[in-house]
């Protein structure tokens, strides 16, 4: 069992949310799990529930895989068109890293019809990349390499009429990993802002998924042509299981990492709601059948952490653990239920286990409730908007800051350790990347992700100045520290904040970050390829598009495997 | 011409005020002030790259306010942008309306002035009426507008002017109240751009993206590349 106990204080009573110490804690951000508010699962259900039409309205793929592919999406309020791109490149191009230039595919999610004109827009524009230029017909531009061994695999035993060895699937996950994808705006694509007002993607990222949803279609079909093309008459389909379990692969590195420290009331907004559906969710009592659902579920997680093959030495210890604390969770889990307490009370006693652990069970408890939970996606967007606070003194903001950012101000700065690192963009494409403070060159260009550092400086010009004075003539006097001002008055006053963490400091690990985001999105099986990048899978065991339904998809399982849980 | 995103200009202007590395300013809310400008057709782009030769270490310190009477304040920027200094400024400003109905804002020796649009609309959402006025010395004009209590966007008014010695001071005031200004009569100035223009340019540069000379969008992405560290490979 890994201690993460924490004080008692930190878990209000029953009716209130958990308190931000414990859940903006980077470690814990760190080991979320894909839940019914995940931005895939919302996408999932809305287009079930409007009976979302896809079809395939063109198939220029050679036989030797390369062309494009142009797929119809009919919603109830508008048409969009998913063109795809395929092209050949070599082995030695194929790079996961946002400084790469070639990409096996590449493809666009368009509003409306695309005619000839905007095709070739297209096609001259899309496989580009960062380097072409789109219109606002665009919403979503993206690209991805395919997992050369698996793709191979499948093709290769399809073609002889054989379904592809599970476990090789089972150490990928997917035929093709986007590698970005791109929506607001990006390279002259249509901003959010304007899809605000669309019902069909209007909440946020949801253009995006549906993107990714897509190409796994187009990741199906691929492979299932080309078998075709290689086996004729021999050939076969992958069973509609397998069909299911392989989702979309995503490598995401670093350059997320300024995202999730730069949108701030984004990321509370996106905690705190999900943080609404588990204190809803943990008022109510353990009931029988409910218990039922969630050992059921339980039992899944397990299976499911047990499948991920990862080659971080960490995170298989962490999945290992969690299996086994999640026995013990479904002990305590039938006692409370025997002894009618509410989940509040589990949620507590849980807290002895590691983050995996509670992760996990809080992934299964919220998908027990849709009743409770669903309604929340509603509120996942934010307004981004920092405000200064007006007629107040330095004192009331010393009092806010010692109330909500004590892990900033309690860091002593003058040890190395604690600011070990600073955040540039390099000209490799401007990718965000790490440079070790007084070592390598760069520092005099840092950029402003140092919020711990900044709040701790703000805090202690603070308690030099005149108590009584107001923040407005302090800003006056100091505008350098405004900004910071404007965010820690305004994060102050959310449910959940800013991430508790120092970003500078040796020991800090960028990929909590990514995994919290990523874990919003709706991926899974996660699979860290170093402190600086992870590998998951979007869609993995989510309903095919012509079976599409709302539920049965936490903790992806292998086909045979699924069985067993159920 | 060259048709970019919002979010795009937000991004790069953003990097581009990073890359000055100046001691106060905050580049999101820098980048907002421009593409609020350019989003309506106003030139934010173009005053932003006027404005870069303005914003350097020495110019952007803190600055001094005085209270000439109990409801005009004064500033004198001594050469500077109002670009990093106004957001303080209005804040002090939104503070002092808290107590009284009416203040005057007298902002000397300031360039960039369209700049300050942005921020104002801003405080007008936020139930402050507004009206900005100031000489510009390139094309000898009086430039008026008006942003009544919950206005989205201004009335503007330009008129020519003959007497360039009122030019040479290079003055922005701003007058705030709470409650509404008169609009002025159709003979008080030459042209009027009416806030449904405003909204109306504003809506396109949604919907089709902003046209930008591409000329001016290279020069803005050559400023926003002063950020860039060569690699050291971490």
């Amino acid at each position: 069992m890994v201690n993460n106990k924490i004080n008692a204080n930190d878990h209000q009573n029953h009716n209130q949310m958990r308190s931000r110490d414990l859940v903006m804690n980077p470690l814990r951000l760190g080991a979320m799990h894909q839940t019914r508010l995940s931005f895939v699962r919302s996408l999932v259900r809305r287009m079930a529930k409007q009976a979302w039409q896809l079809q395939l309205n063109q198939w220029q793929i050679s036989t030797q895989g390369f062309g494009f592919a142009i797929y119809k999406l009919t919603t109830p309020n508008q048409e969009y068109h998913l063109v795809v791109f395929s092209d050949q490149i070599d082995d030695a191009d194929r790079n996961d890293r946002v400084i790469a230039e070639k990409w096996d595919i590449t493809f666009a999610l368009v509003i409306g019809e695309v005619n000839q004109r905007l095709f070739e827009q297209l096609k001259n524009n899309v496989p580009l990349q960062e380097a072409g230029r789109n219109s606002t017909n665009v919403i979503v531009l993206a690209r991805a390499n395919k997992s050369v061994r698996v793709f191979e695999h499948i093709v290769e035993t399809l073609s002889q009429g054989k379904q592809p060895d599970g476990q090789i699937l089972a150490q990928v996950g997917y035929i093709l990993r986007t590698t970005a994808v791109y929506g607001n705006g990006k390279f002259g694509i249509a901003d959010f802002e304007i899809l605000q007002t669309n019902p069909d993607f209007n909440l946020s990222f949801s253009a995006q998924m549906c993107a990714v949803y897509i190409l796994r279609q187009f990741s199906l079909d691929w492979v299932h042509d080309l078998a075709k093309q290689r086996g004729g008459d021999t050939a076969i389909e992958l069973c509609p299981q397998l069909q299911r379990y392989l989702g979309v692969g995503n490598a995401t590195g670093l350059g997320m990492t300024p995202y999730l420290i730069k949108h701030p009331k984004v990321i509370d907004n996106w905690l705190s709601q999900r943080e609404n559906a588990i204190s809803l969710v943990s008022q109510q009592l353990i009931s029988a059948d409910k218990n039922q659902q969630l050992q059921q579920l339980l039992r899944r997680a397990q299976i499911h952490l047990q499948q991920v093959i990862t080659i971080d030495e960490q995170q298989q210890k962490l999945n290992q653990i969690a299996v086994k604390e999640l026995a013990q969770i479904q002990l305590l889990a039938s006692k409370a239920c025997q002894q009618q307490q509410r989940y509040s009370q589990l949620l507590q006693q849980n807290e002895a286990f590691s983050f995996e652990a509670q992760e996990a069970f809080i992934a299964c408890l919220l998908e027990c409730y849709p009743d409770y939970v669903d309604n929340f996606e509603q509120a996942m967007n934010a307004d981004e908007a920092l405000f200064m606070p007006k007629g107040i003194n330095i004192s009331t903001m010393l009092d806010m800051l010692k109330r909500q950012y004590r892990w900033a101000i309690e860091i002593d700065f003058n040890q190395t350790n604690n600011q070990y690192w600073f955040w540039y963009r390099s000209q490799d494409k401007e990718e965000p990347r790490l440079g070790i403070r007084g070592t390598d060159v760069g520092e005099d260009k840092e950029l402003a992700l140092d919020i711990g550092r900044q709040v701790n400086r703000f805090y202690h010009e603070l308690i030099q100045q005149p108590q009584q004075q107001t923040l407005a003539e302090f800003l006056l006097q100091y505008p350098k520290y405004a900004a910071i001002a404007r965010r820690t008055w305004t994060l102050g006053h959310c449910d959940m904040g800013d991430i508790q963490m120092n970003i500078l400091a040796k020991e800090a690990l960028p990929i909590n970050l990514l995994r919290c985001k990523l874990a919003i999105f709706g991926a899974t099986k996660f699979d860290p390829r170093s402190d600086r990048w992870v590998r998951v899978t979007l869609f993995q065991g989510a309903p095919l598009f012509n079976d599409i339904h709302a539920d049965e998809w936490l903790f992806p399982l292998l086909p045979q495997a699924q069985e067993q849980a159920i | 011409m060259i048709w970019v995103s919002h979010n795009e200009l937000i991004t790069v202007t953003s990097k581009a005020f990073d890359g000055l590395r100046l001691p106060c300013g905050e580049a999101e809310q820098i980048a907002h002030m421009v593409a609020d400008l350019e989003m309506v057709g106003l030139h934010g782009i173009e005053h932003f790259l006027n404005a870069v030769e303005y914003l350097t270490k020495a110019n952007t310190q803190a600055c001094q306010l005085t209270m000439q009477t109990e409801s005009i304040l004064e500033v004198d920027l001594h050469g500077d942008s109002i670009l990093c200094q106004l957001p303080t400024i209005l804040t002090y400003v939104a503070e002092k309306l808290l107590t009284q109905n009416h203040l005057t804002l007298k902002i000397s020796q300031c360039h960039n002035r369209w700049l300050a649009f942005g921020e104002l609309c801003q405080l007008a959402k936020q139930g402050i009426s507004i009206k900005a006025y100031w000489y510009n010395i390139n094309s000898p004009t009086y430039i008026k507008y008006i942003l009544n209590s919950g206005n989205k966007l201004p009335e503007l008014y330009i008129s020519p002017i003959d007497e360039l010695a009122l030019v040479s001071s290079r003055s922005l005031t701003i007058e705030f109240n709470n409650s509404v200004f008169k609009l002025p009569e159709s003979g008080e100035y030459l042209q009027h751009i009416s806030s449904a223009v405003l909204e109306q340019q504003q809506v396109s540069s949604w919907q089709r993206g902003i046209p930008v000379q591409e000329a001016s969008w290279q020069q803005l992405q050559q400023i926003s590349k002063a950020i860039l560290v060569q690699d050291s490979s971490q």
